[in-house]
């Protein structure tokens, strides 16, 4: 661990920059999003969003680095792209060439909040750790990732990852982890790939003062997380809502957007399509980002199996809090609350679990 | 493979895309049988697939459509006009001799049906092409699906979704009246790409959650719009024109 001067942001920036295209929050069209960025001034220090059910502002209002919470956009955007080439096919005198697409940028997520490193773990655990069957693209482009993450001292209020078991600090997962103290930046490595790049960067010792502060600052910030969702049980006692009513209700204010399975930095689904040229000699494979709310999603042998909304909703919440801990031992919610503040229908993920651990009360 | 390309109550600009693919067209021999705004030669004999712009609005057309049908292996609507009865199925909605009075000093000279309608409400077709107007990547797509025997691709869900790929921070969260969530994806999220809310001209998804998004819009205190958008391009889409209208 050492301690550089706040300024010294930019060597540890540049170092990174050298090696890897790098992707960062930055402010675009009036929100905080995710970029490529060639410079550490692209990085919206001091800008800070208001995030209150489904409304959402962002105001200059903050003399932190680090002042704003997670991008709204999630980083398995820059893993896999929401929509691209994965395999090339050319015929030519009568024979079919197969070419497959390989990842080959070398990324740098710089400025990954604790929400968005845990989903990371997940999807590997989905993609490769926990998959008899792992992608190969996924795998590729994972290997070539090089991660910052740094500590969150700026939860929005529809956070909620401390009930998702997700500390402010992380303790794994990174290769360089960055905690921003009033003064200074302590720096942590969480690799060997880590470790060299702090080794070129002048720095301090850290003193006990400088730990005092940064554990008194995290202890303020855990008292920031007020909304919870209580997870005991839960996937039992949602297995037992099966039937609730709740469904249905829910599913009337659903409009079956997507947003919510878009913006979810753990949602996978994808689809595969074709694009041909139209003399039939070459055609693209196209994997692009699918939703369990897309009303074409359970069709199966031109049978829907999930016509309605409720359905559509119970599926992906199911999925989140119950199916997710039986096939993979994890929940698949980090509790980053996108889905909350960017729900056209203003439907609340935490309000729905409540209703439903509700019901089970009530029996 | 044999085309025709007709036009009934539209503005004619759907058909543009026919021009703006015609690169493509020629590469794969494909044979225009019919095309009033495209060649001064047309034989109405046989199509392999007919391509029908604009809604069913006279006496005339409702037989001319038959006829297409009868001509034709495949149909295919294009645009709005023909898929859900266009702008001008607005008067649908109002006294239909008031609105002919308004406009005609003479309506006694005037042959129109009561109302315009889709050309689904007279024959059975295929394909359908969304918008106002149609997206023409969309329009090669059936030709070339049609020509090489493959599956035809065309999106279902709502345009959040393709909003969403593309990475546009949704205009209805940031205060703007959209209508992306009813309506079915394709046009490439033109409008939110340039911060605009959606107007809806491709048309509403399969069982928009119609009421829900009403809420939603007089939750924000965007007045009475919603009706007003509602009532546009694709007002008397079966699944707008309301309950007692339906057949």
């Amino acid at each position: 661990m050492k301690k550089i001067k706040k300024t010294q942001i930019n060597q540890l920036f540049e170092a990174v920059k050298n090696e890897y295209s790098v992707v960062a929050p930055v402010i675009k069209e009036g929100v905080i999003s995710l970029d490529l960025i060639t410079d550490i001034s692209q990085i919206p220090s001091g800008f800070t969003e208001d995030e209150k059910g489904n409304s959402y502002k962002v105001a200059k209002s903050s003399d932190r680095f680090f002042s704003y919470s997670r991008p709204y956009l999630p980083f398995k955007r820059f893993i896999i792209p929401p929509e691209f080439v994965f395999m090339k096919v050319v015929k030519n005198d009568g024979r079919i060439n197969f070419t497959e697409v390989i990842p080959d940028k070398k990324i740098a997520l710089f400025d990954i909040r604790p929400c968005d490193l845990k989903a990371l773990q997940i999807l590997d655990d989905v993609f490769i750790n926990k998959n008899s069957h792992p992608d190969s693209y996924y795998a590729k482009a994972r290997e070539k990732l090089f991660i910052v993450a740094v500590t969150c001292f700026s939860p929005t209020e529809n956070c909620f990852c401390s009930s998702m078991g997700i500390s402010l600090k992380p303790e794994h997962g990174y290769d360089i982890l960055i905690t921003e103290l009033k003064d200074s930046f302590l720096i942590r490595a969480g690799s060997e790939k880590g470790s060299k790049f702090l080794e070129r960067i002048k720095a301090e010792e850290v003193s006990q003062t400088d730990l005092v502060e940064e554990e008194k600052t995290i202890k303020e910030t855990e008292k920031k997380i007020n909304k919870k969702v209580s997870t005991e049980n839960l996937s039992q006692i949602l297995y037992s809502q099966i039937d609730s009513k709740q469904w249905e209700k829910v599913g009337s204010k659903c409009l079956a957007c997507t947003s919510c399975t878009q913006l979810c930095p753990t949602c996978f689904c994808f689809n595969i399509v074709e694009k041909n040229s139209t003399d039939g000699s070459y055609s693209e494979r196209i994997r692009v980002y699918d939703s369990c709310f897309n009303p074409e999603f359970a069709t199966v042998h031109r049978f829907n199996i999930r016509q309605s909304i409720a359905s559509r909703y119970r599926q992906w919440l199911m999925h989140k809090f119950a199916y997710w801990t039986d096939q993979f031992g994890s929940y698949g919610c980090v509790g980053c609350g996108r889905c909350i503040t960017w729900c056209p229908a203003g439907i609340d993920i935490t309000e729905e679990i409540k209703k439903l651990r509700e019901g089970y009360d009530n029996h | 493979m044999k085309i025709g390309v007709f036009k009934f109550a539209s503005c004619d600009g759907c058909q543009i895309a026919f021009f703006e693919i015609s690169k493509e067209l020629i590469k794969m021999d494909v044979d225009i049988q019919y095309f009033l705004e495209a060649q001064s030669e047309n034989h109405f004999d046989h199509f392999d697939v007919s391509f029908v712009e604009g809604s069913i609005s006279t006496p005339e057309q409702e037989e001319r459509i038959k006829q297409i049908r009868e001509k034709s292996k495949k149909v295919a609507v294009i645009g709005a006009c023909a898929v859900s009865g266009g702008i001008q199925s607005v008067r649908n909605f109002m006294d239909f001799f008031d609105v002919l009075s308004s406009v005609y000093p003479s309506p006694d000279y005037i042959k129109s049906l009561e109302k315009s309608k889709p050309v689904s409400d007279y024959i059975d077709v295929d394909y359908e092409l969304r918008g106002c107007p149609i997206n023409k990547s969309q329009l090669l797509e059936i030709i070339s699906s049609l020509y090489l025997g493959k599956e035809l691709v065309l999106p279902s869900y709502p345009l959040c979704l393709e909003c969403k790929i593309k990475g546009i921070p949704c205009v209805l969260i940031l205060g703007k009246p959209c209508l992306g969530s009813i309506t079915v994806a394709g046009c490439g999220a033109i409008c939110p790409s340039f911060s605009r809310g959606c107007y809806g001209c491709f048309g509403p998804i399969k069982n928009p959650n119609i009421q829900s998004l009403k809420e939603v819009f007089e939750d924000h205190g965007f007045g009475d719009i919603y009706s007003h958008i509602l009532t546009g391009f694709n007002a008397y889409n079966r699944e707008f024109r309301g309950n007692d209208e339906k057949d």
